[in-house]
This record gives C-alpha cells, structure tokens and sequence, in this order.
C-alpha cells in the first residue's frame, strides 16, 4: 500500500485557520489581573479589535474566566491538533455512533469541530456495523443521514469501507439507503471489509460492478446458512474488476472459485479459510503471482472428481501459512522460492499423519530456500526428523508437539538436534558437516509441548537434561570444536509446556542457560 | 560542547550529538560551521522546557533519527500506535502545562519522536472521553454558535432510536 496523505496535505488550510480568537488568547495568558479591566468585562486594548472579529458575537465571552484561563489548545497551531487527532484510533469506530470517532471531536468547540469537518482524512474509514443493531432492535433513526453526512465530509479521498450486516431482516428503509450510499462510493474504496449476508453480494454486481478502480485490498466475509445448497449459488462477479486488487481474505468461500470471480492472477496476499480444503486448492491454481499466503480449513480433502489434482507452481511464493488441514493442499504445491512455512493446528491422528505427509512432500521441493519453519505435529510423528533433515537452510525453527505417551520420539528428536562431537572433517563447508548435526543454521529454536491429548503422563517422556544437553551442544560447540567451525550457535531458546505440569520447577532450571549466555525462556 | 541560549536568557552547554537531535539547531550548526563559539538564541523555548527537552535527548542519544518525511506518508490513522516507552511515560508525566510548553518546543525545534511522544499523549487523554469530559479537562469553552449547536442536535438524532 503506498502513497498516502500527509497530514499537512489533508487540511484545508484555509478552511481551518487559526482562529483570531485563539491568537488573542494566547496574547491574553501573559497579562496579569491587573491588565483585565473587570469592570467592562473585556481586557485592556490588546481585544479592542475583537468586535470587529466575526467571533466576537459567539458565547466564548460568557465570563472573565475565560479570558484568565484560555485553553492550552488554543496555544498549538491547527496542524499540531490535527496531529493530535490523528493518534486517536478512529478507523474502528462505527460510523452510525455519534460518540465515537470523528463526531466525538466535532461536539468539544467551534475551532475543533472546524478542523474535524474540513479534515477529510478523519472521515475514510466508513465503518457501517449493523450487527449490534439485530439484538438491540434498536436502529437509529435516520442512518442515512449519518452515512451522507459522513461520506460528504471525507471529500473524495479513498475510503476504506467495512460493512457488517449479515442479518438483513427487518431492516428499515434508511438503513438500506446508507448501504446504498456507502455501495455508491467504491469507486474511492481502498480497502473494503464486507461481512454482509450472503444473498447481498449477488445484489452488489449491479451497483458496483467494473467500479473498483482504487481498491487494493479486499476482505469478504460470506455468512453462508449450512443448509444452502452451495451448487445451485450463482457467481459473484461484482470484484473481477479492480486493476489495483492485490491483497484478498476470504472467510466461508461458497464452493470453489466457479461462485467468486476476482482477478485471481494479479493477487500477491491471499488468506482464506473454508470448511474443507479443495477451495483453498482452487484459490492457489488461480493465483500464480502470490508473494504470501494463509490458509487454513477443517475438514478433510475432497477427491476431485476428475482424478487428481494437477500440480501448483507459485514461483513467488515467499510465506505460507498453513492452518488445519489446509496443509493437505501442500502435496498439490511447487513454491521452489519459500523462505517461511508455518504449519499450526494441525488436527489429530489420521489426519495430522496426512497433513505431516504433505508437509514433507512439500518441504523436499524448497529445502535449499527455507529459512523460517513451523511444524505443528499432533501427536509427533517421527517424519518430523526426516523433515528437519531435509532442510539445512533453516534459521528459525519453532515445535508445537504433542507429546504420545510412552513414546521415545521426544529423546530421538534431541538426539537428533544435537550437534554430536564428531572426529575433525576435511571439509568445514556446513553442507558437509551433516554428520556433526542437523540445521547447521540454525539460531533460533521454540518448542510448544501439548500433552494434552496424552494426559501428564506424557511429560514423563521429556527427558529436561537432554534437551539442556542438546542446548549446550549447539551453543558451545561451534566454538570449542573446530569440526563444528561452519556451523552456526544457537541464539536463543523459547520453552512453553501448556497444562499444569508438577514438572514445573525442573523445566524452570533451563533457565540457568542464559548465565551461559543462551537466551532463555521458559513458559510452564 | 554547543552553547544554546533560551528565552530567558539563559544559557546551556551541551554534547554537540545530544542537542543534534533537534533538526533546527542540526542545520544552524551547519550552516555556522564547527567552530563558532556565539551561543544559539532559541527564543521560542524558556530555559524549564529547555531542561526537559535535554533531558529526552540525552536520554535518546545515539538513536537513529526519524526520516524527515517518515510520518507525513502516513496511511491513515489506523497504523498510528498511541504506544509510548516506559522512560518516555515516566518523562512525559508532567502538567498540562508543561506538556503543552513541550510539545511547542518539540516542534519548534523540529525533534519529531518528542513531537509524537507529546501529542501521543495528549491523544491518550482524549481517548474514550466524551465531549464534555473533554471540555473539562482541557478547560475548553463550548463557544458553539446556535446554528452549529442545532447541526449538533441534529446529528445526535439522527442517531438516536426512533
């Protein structure tokens, strides 16, 4: 997102002076009582000019007081309040609120309700949440006015725009004429957050359609009911038309891409998040130009009717974020460039064994570009090891793991991150030194252990003088042994073991690494 | 060590990188070459706010400046943390008056990160107050006009419920 308005470029200066009143008040505050002249109740020849001010017939004057104790604002300069202003965190507030956000500011004084109506950069986040309106059964009673007057005051600056009206029932003619209003503006819309009731996006086509010049970054919220026969929807097309559209967030797709039409090839930002994975499959075939994304879903991969999925190549791929079992779509992808893969909430059994399976599968692609790891393996699987083997580009590595009661893993994956003392190599290129330890890169490693799902008992398989053994190795042992010379030292070490352990204090003791200069943090 | 003279004439000697950090007195530096020994007038600025101001910057020493237009490009108000540092909170914990004084000297002497620490925290004590609540606490007068009044009232109906 570039450009942007500088505040000095948003106001309108000369609709905003200061007010002649302020400067002769902020002459006034260096007079003593003595320079008042009480008795005509105006102070001495300093305000003589103050008749012929056009001020001078407003209430300000209403006492002496006011002359004694002028407001500090009114020593600061209009573009010194504007940036005041501007650090107030208005881009939340509902617009049909009028004690909140700008209309807030435009009820303190003349000279503040001045600067806020003819600063049009105080009135472009159009944020219409009908939502609260459902349960209050309370609407307000001319919306349209509100959303006009509002729309009126931020000129024709770009707009980012949120709509929040997933329940469109009863809902009276005023508040479908400040939706309207809003809709007839997105040829300024920016940024457009729509969260409004599915049958509402097939009524936007006409409005808005091919009228999306400006928009950059769109987020669409579709309230589908579970009992809607999602084939039978027909398309949305109202934002196939938006040359500037770079950045989509999709919650609640209706049935793969045939129902949405964007401009699927020019996005770089994509996050959705389905029900099942097959529309997250569909999004990324479509989306060949994407430089990050995030998706996630629940529910298990579709078989394609078709057969078998084609492969994906997204060659500018740098960032995934996988959530779920989204990261069954991984066995359909080539990202040969990625440089940060985040694997989280990986559901449990069958399917985790799945989604660790398309993780490795995908992983052996980009394992010379991947520096930034995280693997969710619920419960762990022992393919985490060979997934680790297989990337020695790797710089930051962060473990959720859930640990299955009994199991060795825990230990064998230590074994494995260790840097073992090995006899003295010909060669100290770190590619070479694969038998000295795995993630020759690596800096910054962060566990998460679950043992959750195997009760505390689990906990029984976490061996903590291993894991500090493990630590030490990697800390000292570029250092002290000229094997390891290639190797990059662990920086840092981040512990969080979720449920109550009694284990606590012994897992605390890992703390004492960071006397060795490890830093060290221990969450239990 | 730089010589700077205040409103009230008086005087301050200060670290050439500590009184660098207001852009104003960098450029008169420049332009007046290393070696002068003439003090620098800042008549906008008396010598209390003076010693608050020298106070953050030598706090701040070493610091990366800000870029000159690194605020002015903006996006929009949204990405405009109100956060401020534990040191700035406790140094900008001052009276209305002084913080006022600050964030004048602040901009007259072109220091941007106190200019935002200043304003910021005048943003904090706005935040979730309502009109009249502001009006107090800042002793401002309602000097409305009845037309603007009446635009007010209006907008507060169109608000209410029916």
């Amino acid at each position: 997102m570039d450009h942007l308005y500088s505040y000095a470029d948003m106001v309108d200066v000369q609709a905003t002076p200061i007010p002649d009143i302020s400067i002769t008040l902020r002459k006034l505050r260096y007079l003593s009582m003595e320079d008042l002249d009480i008795d005509r109740g105006i102070p001495d020849d300093e305000t003589l000019d103050l008749p012929s001010s056009p001020y001078c017939k407003f209430p300000v004057f209403h006492s002496h007081l006011d002359f004694i104790l002028p407001s500090l604002f009114d020593r600061l300069p209009t573009e010194m309040i504007v940036m005041v202003f501007s650090f107030l965190d208005i881009s939340q507030a509902n617009l049909l609120d009028v004690n909140d956000g700008p209309w807030v500011l435009t009820q303190v004084c003349r000279r503040w309700r001045d600067i806020v109506v003819h600063c049009p950069l105080f009135w472009t986040h159009a944020n219409l949440d009908l939502s609260c309106w459902h349960f209050t059964r309370t609407w307000p009673s001319s919306a349209d006015l509100l959303v006009s007057t509002f729309l009126e005051r931020s000129k024709e600056l770009p707009l980012n725009v949120q709509i929040h009206w997933s329940d469109i029932e009863g809902a009276p003619n005023h508040i479908l004429n400040a939706v309207e209003h809003i809709l007839n503006t997105s040829y300024r819309w920016k940024i457009a957050i729509l969260d409004l009731h599915f049958t509402v996006y097939y009524e936007l086509s006409s409005m808005i359609r091919a009228r999306l010049p400006q928009l950059e970054g769109l987020m669409l919220m579709f309230n589908l009911s579970p009992k809607t026969s999602r084939n039978t929807l027909p398309t949305i097309d109202a934002f196939q038309y938006a040359p500037k559209l770079r950045q989509v967030s999709i919650e609640g797709m209706p049935c793969a891409t045939k129902n949405l039409q964007l401009p699927w090839d020019q996005l770089t930002h994509l996050n959705a998040y389905h029900d099942h994975p097959n529309p997250n499959y569909h999004c990324l075939r479509l989306s060949s130009s994407l430089v990050e994304c995030h998706i996630g879903s629940h529910g298990d991969l579709l078989q394609s009717p078709k057969g078998i999925y084609p492969p994906i190549s997204l060659p500018c791929l740098k960032k995934l974020f996988v959530k779920g079992t989204g990261a069954l779509v991984l066995t359909y992808m080539v990202a040969l460039n990625i440089e940060v893969l985040h694997v989280t909430d990986t559901p449990p059994a069958a399917c985790s064994e799945a989604c660790i399976e398309a993780v490795q599968y995908f992983i052996l692609g980009c394992s010379e570009s991947l520096k930034d790891l995280t693997l969710h393996s619920n419960p762990l699987d022992y393919r985490v090891a060979e997934i680790l083997y297989s990337t020695r580009e790797l710089i930051k590595l962060s473990l959720h793991l859930a640990l299955p009661k009994g199991s060795s893993l825990f230990k064998d994956l230590l074994k494995w991150l260790s840097y073992r003392d090995v006899p003295r190599l010909k060669s100290s290129n770190p590619s070479a030194s694969c038998s000295s330890g795995l993630l020759p890169r690596l800096e910054s490693l962060s566990m998460r252990i679950d043992p959750c799902s195997a009760g505390e008992e689990a906990l029984d398989g976490m061996d903590v003088v291993a894991l500090a053994k493990m630590l030490v190795s990697r800390w000292t042992m570029p250092r002290i042994s000229e094997s390891h010379r290639g190797l990059k030292q662990l920086e840092s070490f981040d512990l969080e073991v979720l449920g109550s352990s009694p284990r606590r204090a012994e897992f605390s003791t890992l703390e004492a690494l960071n006397e060795m200069g490890l830093k060290t943090r221990v969450i239990v | 060590m730089i010589v700077v003279k205040t409103s009230d004439n008086e005087t301050f000697t200060v670290d050439r990188e500590v009184v660098e950090r207001s852009v104003l007195i960098k450029n008169m530096l420049d332009d007046i070459g290393e070696n002068s020994e003439q003090a620098i007038p800042l008549p906008n600025v008396n010598s209390s706010v003076l010693k608050k101001v020298l106070e953050y910057c030598e706090h701040h020493r070493g610091e990366p400046l800000p870029a000159a237009d690194a605020d002015t490009s903006q996006e929009d108000t949204r990405k405009r943390s109100t956060d401020i540092s534990e040191w700035d909170q406790k140094f900008i914990t001052v009276d209305q008056e002084m913080l006022f004084e600050i964030i004048l000297a602040a901009n007259y002497l072109d220091i941007k990160s106190l200019l935002d620490v200043g304003c910021k925290t005048v943003a904090n004590m706005i935040k979730g107050k309502t009109p009249e609540e502001i009006r107090k606490l800042f002793n401002i007068v309602n000097d409305f006009t009845p037309e603007e009044e009446a635009q007010i009232k209006k907008e507060n109906e169109w608000a209410e419920d029916r």
